[in-house]
Formats: structure tokens, C-alpha cells, sequence
């Protein structure tokens, strides 16, 4: 077989396309799924909350797609709003701006939500946006909270709705691959994993600022803590900005941990699991580190990943993988070995947009739902406990519960401010 | 919410406790604190954040396991500087400690805050108390006391497509019959529901909801069938194969794929045929999702009768189970795929499938094979095992014994320059130290025609040593221009088709020097145009390293 498998062109040439291509009938209408009223010719309408930087690139996706249509927008920040709003009328004169989220919830002809906002509003707007009806897909980490994950699950299940999470290195060839080689037992016993998640700087306190005209700062913070405004809080920026704060993120846990945890979490057979321990950077070892209960070792930003983000150790063998398709194995050969019928094989997507709109036609679970993203959230959520308490934590996967540490416990979620309770 | 409700006898006493609580050396120090609360109340910024982090890390060691005693300690210090603070933010940033190791002996003063008129005070105390005494989620509620038939109404009629689903979710949950009921009314009347329904059945615990949504597959209705296979996942059972290898017949691409892809998990030797047949499909998605399935079916006959169809009948049928076998990568076909590769007495079309079969099953044994045929063959197979050796090595990724090949196949073919120069060609499919020393050496006959098949295989290069050589023919070439700008664009070729495996340093000093040996405009453009597509290591590395200011401008200007 092709190493070179194509992905799967299903938005590209549209569900649309394929119906009319021959006599059949439209095979999913939007209103044969009971979103009302269908969009126009039958598209997926789709709501984008949050357009700051990770925005740009959704709103190109679903602008250019066959198959959707963005019908609203919606930022706590007019000039972003404006700015959204413009661009998605070029192809949509219908397209609606708003500031206030809950707009959008009371629509009934948008059939599915973006939500590309800081961590600390996914949990509540993509439940809301599921207990709406609408179909979600949710930038990574899924949630700032493993509380918060846990509402994901039950909501997603609850109201029968199709769940991606941005975690989009499932949909690439080289980390599909990867997962399927230590899977299918290629490297023998896995003994560690290397990840390279980088770090933000410090963060800092700020003098207060005046809030810029035309932003919702106490909409920002939402459930978050009231702080000062200051600029640099909520700025959005890869290098740090709302990224650099606990209030708003999970730090580099969160933000590559959220992709190399996650295919770690695949690779090793833990999407319904989860590691049972998580030891911060000098506990024992410099390094910051989480294990499972077969001890394999997962590492952090420690040792030799020989130039690649993750670095699988098995007893016979190691597979290193990175973005840009890179993947190297020992012995060599594994990288491009075949699978046999016996090896394990893993959900396949080459396309994570793509994906989630294939499933809110076919209503199967996207590669990325909210178990997997609740699992790699909770991991990425427990380094980030054990970092800041300074003191390794014990971890139940099955009870999902934090184990011999009430006080830890109780950062398994977080107070919010009034107004912004956590929907159900 | 009615605060003082929470204060009970438990809370007044552990008050009172506190109160009483010797003052020991497990506080945090006097000095510590003041330290902490100097900064927090300070206009340097940086060290606000920093005493932050310093008061967290307290109260992170007093919460720790085995340190009980120091807690309520802490907790009294905080209490007590909550009162005095005179910030907003410290007091804010104490609330917020205390919400990590307060106890119910915070609530009085915590409530007193609540009612305070500043309502970010008030939502600070509030969210500290709510963590100390969690409100218990809503959750369990969610219908609770709806019978059967008011949960049964709620999911036939109710406005909300969400409320509907959970309503029937929940009625699944407990009384599957209903349920059943109340789906088939949902796919009679068509309704917006049905297929929210079907998939909830279908994950349903129960086997007659499971097998009521499944009898659904054969109503016809595609959009319903669509939904049945998208939630059949390993729920699928080889007892459907027939009805799916049925399915194969329907127009609608979105089915017929999920059908193969379903058939992948349940299918045996009897969906071999159909799934074969698809694997020749127009539609790439089609055909990638047969050879997907034809992989994944554990059925081993698929294997024998294959191995059998290989080897015996007509070409075109032996290809077709050639290249399903490569796709299953079964025991035994890459042994096969060599021996029928190097068979001269075989049929060229089959002979060129098990060439290209290579590709994805072939070994370090078919690399001597490979070569020999672009030694021996001078027909189509030549150019067949020249584009294998190219492919098949960049998985095999083993230069040494890719090399050793090639060694014997160059020695082979010393009076043969056709064959020779064949090899050469794709040398770069063998990028050793042993293969640069072989074209090193070979430049140096100054047979153009050899020195013409080097410029061509040396800005393939996998590594930089292809770099260096050219560059060394290039100051090699003295005055002879044409030949030093073609060197020099070669390694523009080099730096273009380079990756994140070629070390970053290299790619800079090579081109470095390469700018240094000519003068030429469009030939160090092709240098510079080489940079044309930084990434963001182009752009850190020029800012922080000594570069050619030319190259700094191009990386720095894209």
C-alpha cells in the first residue's frame, strides 16, 4: 500500500458534489438532522467564536469550503468582530457579527459552532453550544479543568452531539503512523516517551490599563478570576499573551501537551485511561515527568528526542515523530512497513476539519471527541497541578479522581465568577 | 444564596479552634510574610507576581500531605491579612489562596466579604467559598421523576433537537421498549430526530434498542443507513457481511465508503471480490478505503487464495492479487515479490508490479535485485527500478547497505557506460561517504557525460555531503564558469529541497561559500532564491548567528 495514502477528500469535493454527481437524493440534508431550517443549498451553517489568531486559520477552512457556510461571528472585541465579519461576507452577505455568544445559541439555523477562544471559556461554550443542538469543534486543550472535562463528556453524550477537539496531529500520516507502530508492539515494550513542549516565559503581574473601546474585558474573563486589564493579559500570541497565565491556560502543559500528550495517550492505548502518577521538574529527577501504572515513563523537555518532537523507547526498537510528516524509526524499516491484518489499526483521518464536518453529516464520533480530549486534557491538567503545588501527584484513572491529596483535589476544578457557571 | 446558613456548630468550632492554635515554627514566618506582603503591595510588577508565586508555594507546602498542623496555621495568617490588606488584587490573590487550603473556619469571614458592596470582592469571597463547599452540580437532576411516558413525550415533541436526544437517551437508558417505540414513530413521520435516535441507539446498552436500530440498514433510507454505520464501530458483527457487501451497489459515495470501511472490520474471504474490485476505483477516497479494508481483514484464507491467484492464472489477475497481497503486506510476499522481480523469464507487466510492490514491501534483499535490473534492463523496467531504489531507500533509510548494492552493481556494469550512468543517476538513492568518494573520483575521469549525470544526482542529495561535493567541483572547476555556476545552482537546489533533518549550520555555511566563488547575478540568485521559503529556525537562526547579510535579507524579507 501507498505510504502516501491521500487523505480523505470528503470536503473538498463536498457532500453536495457527491449527491449530485449522481441521481440519488441530497444523502444529509442539515434539516433532515433537525437543525431547522437547512442553510443555504443545504450547507453547514457554522458559527466561529472567538476570532483571534487561531481563528485565521478555521475561517479560511470554512469560508472556502463547499459544504459550509459561515453564518455568524462573534467576539468580545468590535475591531476583531468588524474585521471577522467582513471577511466572512465575501462569501456570505448573511453573515452576522455578535459580542454576545448567547446570540448565536438561540439560532437555530447554525448547525455547528468553532469555539477559538483561551482555554477558560471551552468548557462552557462548547456545552452550551451542545445543549443548543449544534455540533462543536473546540480548540485544544478541551478544557481548563478535568471537572470541566468530565461536564464535556456527559454533555456530548447527553445531547447526542459530534465533538472535535483541535488536537489535529491525529489527522496527520506521520503521527498516525507512529501511534500504529508502538500499537502494534513494533518497538517491543514501551519504556519512555520523550515530548518536547518548549516553555513561555514567566508570567508577571501588570499595572492596570484602561480597556481598550469597543472590548468586553468582564466578558473575556468570563469565569475566570477578575484581574486588572492590562494588554499583554489578553493578548493573543504564540510566544505567550492569555497563553502565559494559569487564569486562562494550562501553559505549554496545555498548549503542546495538548498535541504530544495526546498522541502519547493514543500510541500507548490510553484514551479511556491515564497515567497514575505526575512528578514535577526536581521531585526526583530535574526533569518534569508522569507515569503510567505499566511504568512507562512519559518526559518533558528532557533528554535526547534526536531533533524530533516525541521519542518512543521501546526494549526493541524507538519510533521519533514530528510535524511536516517526519518520522524515523529504529530498525529503519518500521517507518515504512505495511500494516499485516494482526496489527493494530487506528482511526484514520488526514483531514481534522474535515473530519469533524464528515461526522456531522454520518453523526460517527470524530477521531478527536470528547473523551479523548477530556483524557489528554486531564493529563495535560495533572502536569500542570503537580507543577504548580510543586509535590507529585497520585492519580485513579478509573475513579478519575486525584488520590491521598484532598488539597490537590481541589484544583480538579476551579470557582467561577458569578454569571459564568458552567452550564449543564 | 444564604450564607450564614452555612456557618454551622462544625465551623464555629473549628473558628475557635484556630483562635487557640499555638503559633509555631510551621506559619510561615513572620519575616517571609512580610516579605511577600511588601511586594504584593509594591509597583514593581515583576515582583508582585513573584511574591505571588511565593505565597502559592506556602500555601502549597502547608497543604501537603503529612503537614495537617501547619494548615489551620497558614489559614489563620491569611485570614488575618485579609482583613488588613488595603489592595484589592492582594486582596484577591489571598482569597484565591484561601480557596486552596481554607476550611470551613474561613467561611464566617469569607461570607462577611461575600455581602461586601465591592462586587469583585464579594465574587472573589464567593468563588473561595464555593470551592471550600463545593455546590453540587445539577447533573443528577436532569429529569429526575419523569416517568416513561412524560420522558417519551419530551423526546417525540418537545421544541429542542437537544432536549428531544436526552430525553430519549434517558428513556433508553430505562426502558428500551418505549424506546424502541418511540424511534420507529421518529422514522415513520420522518422526523428531524431519527437519526440523533438511531445513533443513540445503536450506543445504547441495551441489545433489542442495538438491534431495532440495526434492522433499520435495510429500510433503504440512505441518510438513516449513513448514521447505523457511522455508529456501528466494533459493535459490527460478521453476520451483517452480506447485507454489506449489498450496501456496495448504492450510488451515494459517503455510504458506499463507509460500507467498505465497515467491511474492513467484519468482512472475511467473501468480501474479498467486491473490496478488490474497489480498489481500482476512480475515486482516490474509494480506493485508498478498499486497500485500507483489504489490509485490515483478519480473515487469513484472504492470504492463501491470494498467495494461490499470485502465482497462478492470467497477468492481470496475478498483478491484482500482487498488489493485494502488498497491501495486506501478508507473511511470505516479500519474498515473492523478490524472487518474481528478479525473474526474467516472467511477463514484463508482472515483473513491473513487483517492482513497484517493493516500494511498500520490499527489503534490504531487494536492493541488489533493484540494481541488477538497472544493470541488466534496458527496457521500461530500467526506469521502474530506478524510481523503486529512489523510494524504496528513503524507507529503508539504510545508505550502508543501499550502498553495498550499488557497489557491486557500478563494479558490474565497469563496461557498460549505459548501465553505469543508469546507476548513477540515482545514487543519491545510496547517500554514503562511499558513494561521494565514488563520484568524486569519477568527476575526475572528465568524461562529460559522467560529469553531466553527477550535477544531476548530486542536488537530490539527502544530506549536505552532496552540498560540499559540489561545491569542492565548483572551486574545482577554476575558470571554467559553466561548469562552476552549474555546481553552484545545484546547491540551490540542495538548500531548497533541504528539511528539518539537514543541520541548519551547514545550510548557511554552504551557501556562504558558494556566494563567495562567483560574482555572477543570476547564478548566486539561484543561492538566494534558495531561501525563499524560511521557516521560523531560518528566521531565528539568521538573528542570532553571524550570516551573509544577503541571505539575512532574503530570509528575513518572506
Amino acid at each position: 500500500m501507498s505510504s502516501s495514502s491521500t487523505r480523505r477528500t470528503f470536503l473538498k469535493k463536498g457532500a453536495i458534489a457527491a449527491a449530485t454527481t449522481f441521481a440519488a437524493p441530497m444523502f444529509l440534508k442539515a434539516a433532515t438532522l433537525g437543525r431547522g431550517q437547512p442553510g443555504p443549498n443545504s450547507r453547514i451553517n457554522v458559527a466561529l467564536i472567538g476570532n483571534g489568531l487561531i481563528m485565521n486559520g478555521h475561517r479560511g477552512y470554512f469560508r472556502s469550503r463547499e459544504n459550509t457556510v459561515v453564518a455568524a461571528v462573534c467576539d468580545v472585541h468590535q475591531g476583531r468582530l468588524q474585521s471577522a465579519l467582513d471577511q466572512c461576507r465575501k462569501e456570505n452577505n448573511a453573515c452576522q457579527g455578535y459580542e454576545h455568544y448567547e446570540e448565536i445559541m438561540e439560532r437555530s439555523d447554525i448547525d455547528a459552532v468553532v469555539v477559538g477562544t483561551p482555554d477558560h471559556w471551552h468548557a462552557a461554550l462548547s456545552i452550551a453550544a451542545m445543549r443548543a443542538g449544534k455540533d462543536v469543534y473546540v480548540e485544544k486543550p478541551m478544557t481548563l479543568t478535568i471537572e470541566e472535562g468530565k461536564a464535556m463528556v456527559a454533555a456530548e453524550k447527553k445531547y447526542g452531539r459530534i465533538l472535535q477537539v483541535g488536537s489535529q496531529q491525529r489527522s496527520e500520516r506521520a503521527f498516525h503512523k507512529a501511534a500504529e507502530i508502538v500499537r502494534s508492539g513494533w518497538i517491543g515494550n514501551v519504556k519512555e516517551v520523550y515530548c518536547g513542549l518548549g516553555s513561555f516565559p514567566a508570567p508577571t503581574d501588570f499595572p492596570e490599563q484602561p480597556v481598550p473601546e469597543g472590548f468586553n474585558y468582564d466578558k473575556w474573563l468570563g469565569p475566570a478570576p477578575w484581574e486588572p486589564y492590562h494588554n499583554e493579559r489578553v493578548k493573543g500570541n504564540y510566544g505567550g499573551g492569555w497563553r502565559n497565565f494559569w487564569e486562562y491556560g494550562s501553559r505549554k502543559n496545555g498548549d503542546w501537551g495538548a498535541h504530544h500528550y495526546d498522541i502519547t495517550q493514543w500510541a500507548l492505548g490510553m484514551d479511556h485511561s491515564g497515567p497514575v502518577f505526575f512528578a514535577p521538574a526536581d521531585y526526583d529527577q530535574p526533569y518534569q515527568y508522569y507515569e503510567y501504572e505499566n511504568g512507562i515513563r512519559v518526559i518533558r523537555d528532557w533528554g535526547d528526542r534526536k531533533g524530533h518532537m516525541i521519542r518512543f523507547v521501546g526494549d526493541e526498537g524507538e519510533v521519533r515523530v514530528s510535524r511536516g510528516g517526519r518520522i524515523d524509526t529504529t530498525p529503519a524499516l518500521l517507518a515504512g512497513k505495511p500494516l499485516s491484518p494482526s496489527d493494530t489499526r487506528l482511526y484514520k483521518s488526514r483531514d481534522h476539519r474535515a473530519n469533524w464536518i464528515e461526522g456531522i453529516y454520518t453523526r460517527k464520533h470524530a477521531i478527536c471527541d470528547a473523551t479523548v480530549g477530556h483524557r489528554t486534557a486531564t493529563v495535560c491538567q495533572l502536569a500542570g497541578i503537580a507543577e504548580r503545588l510543586n509535590r507529585p501527584i497520585k492519580w485513579d484513572p478509573k475513579k478519575e479522581q486525584i488520590v491521598g491529596d484532598p488539597a490537590a483535589a481541589r484544583w480538579q476544578d476551579r470557582p467561577r465568577r458569578a454569571g459564568y457557571e458552567l452550564p449543564v | 444564596m444564604n450564607f450564614t446558613s452555612k456557618s454551622s456548630l462544625k465551623t464555629i468550632t473549628a473558628s475557635l479552634a484556630l483562635l487557640v492554635m499555638p503559633l509555631g515554627y510551621s506559619q510561615i514566618p513572620d519575616s517571609e510574610l512580610d516579605s511577600i506582603f511588601t511586594r504584593l503591595n509594591g509597583d514593581d510588577f515583576d515582583a508582585r507576581y513573584e511574591a505571588r508565586m511565593d505565597l502559592q508555594n506556602q500555601v502549597s507546602e502547608a497543604t501537603k500531605p503529612g503537614n495537617e498542623s501547619q494548615q489551620p496555621l497558614v489559614e489563620q495568617q491569611l485570614l488575618e491579612r485579609l482583613e488588613k490588606e488595603p489592595l484589592l488584587t492582594t486582596k484577591l490573590w489571598i482569597l484565591r489562596q484561601l480557596s486552596s487550603i481554607g476550611s470551613e473556619a474561613s467561611l464566617p469571614a469569607l461570607e462577611k466579604l461575600a455581602a461586601s458592596s465591592d462586587a469583585k470582592l464579594a465574587d472573589g469571597a464567593r468563588m473561595a467559598i464555593n470551592r471550600i463547599t463545593p455546590v453540587p452540580s445539577a447533573e443528577g437532576g436532569l429529569y429526575l421523576g419523569f416517568d416513561v411516558d412524560e420522558l417519551a413525550t419530551l423526546a417525540s415533541t418537545d421544541d429542542s433537537r437537544a432536549v428531544r436526544n436526552a430525553a430519549f437517551a434517558k428513556l433508553a437508558a430505562i426502558d428500551s421498549r418505549k424506546a424502541i417505540s418511540v424511534m420507529k414513530e421518529a422514522l415513520e413521520s420522518d422526523s428531524s430526530s431519527s437519526a440523533d435516535f438511531l445513533k443513540a441507539a445503536m450506543v445504547a446498552d441495551s441489545r433489542s434498542l442495538n438491534k431495532a436500530a440495526l434492522a433499520e440498514l435495510a429500510s433503504g433510507k440512505v441518510q438513516n443507513q449513513i448514521v447505523i454505520l457511522g455508529a456501528l464501530e466494533g459493535r459490527a458483527s460478521s453476520k451483517l457481511e452480506k447485507q454489506l457487501i449489498a450496501l456496495l451497489d448504492t450510488e451515494n459515495e459517503t455510504l458506499k465508503l463507509q460500507t467498505v470501511e465497515a467491511l474492513g472490520r467484519v468482512g472475511t474471504v467473501k468480501s474479498l471480490e467486491p473490496v478488490l474490485e474497489l480498489t481500482n476505483s476512480k475515486d482516490r477516497d474509494l480506493s485508498t478505503a478498499a486497500a485500507d479494508t483489504l489490509a485490515s481483514i483478519s480473515d487469513k484464507r484472504i492470504d492463501s487464495s491470494l498467495l494461490k491467484a499470485a502465482k497462478k492464472g492470467s497477468v492481470e489477475d496475478r498483478i491484482t492479487a500482487l498488489n493485494a497481497l502488498s497491501y495486506r503486506a501478508s507473511a511470505g510476499v516479500t519474498e515473492l515479490v523478490n524472487e518474481m522481480a528478479a525473474d526474467d523469464s516472467l511477463d514484463e507487466d508482472l515483473r513491473e508490479a513487483a517492482i513497484e510492490s517493493m516500494e511498500s514491501v520490499g527489503d534490504l534483499a531487494s536492493l541488489p535485485i533493484l540494481v541488477d535490473i538497472v544493470v541488466s534492463e534496458e527496457s521500461g523496467l530500467r526506469k521502474d527500478a530506478q524510481k523503486t531504489l529512489k523510494r524504496m531507500t528513503l524507507r529503508t533509510n539504510d545508505p550502508a547497505a543501499a550502498w553495498n548494492a550499488f557497489s557491486d552493481g557500478l563494479k558490474a556494469s565497469e563496461n557498460d557506460s549505459s548501465a553505469k550512468l543508469a546507476l548513477m543517476l540515482v545514487l543519491d538513492s545510496a547517500p554514503s561517504k562511499e558513494a561521494i568518494e565514488y563520484l568524486n573520483n569519477e568527476w575526475k575521469s572528465g568524461d562529460a557525460e559522467v560529469q553531466k549525470t553527477i550535477l544531476k544526482v548530486l542536488p537530490s542529495w539527502r544530506n549536505w555531503d552532496g552540498g560540499y561535493l559540489l561545491l569542492d567541483l565548483a572551486k574545482q572547476a577554476g575558470d571554467d564558469q559553466k561548469i562552476a555556476g552549474q555546481c553552484i545552482r545545484g546547491i540551490g537546489r540542495i538548500i531548497l529541497g533541504s528539511d528539518s533533518s539537514f543541520p541548519i549550520r551547514d545550510k548557511y555555511k554552504l551557501a556562504n561559500q558558494a556566494l563567495d566563488l562567483t560574482d555572477d547575478a543570476s547564478v548566486r540568485s539561484s543561492i538566494l532564491n534558495s531561501f525563499r521559503d524560511p521557516t521560523w529556525q531560518d528566521k531565528r537562526f539568521v538573528e542570532n548567528n553571524e550570516v551573509n547579510p544577503e541571505i539575512k535579507a532574503k530570509v528575513l524579507e518572506s
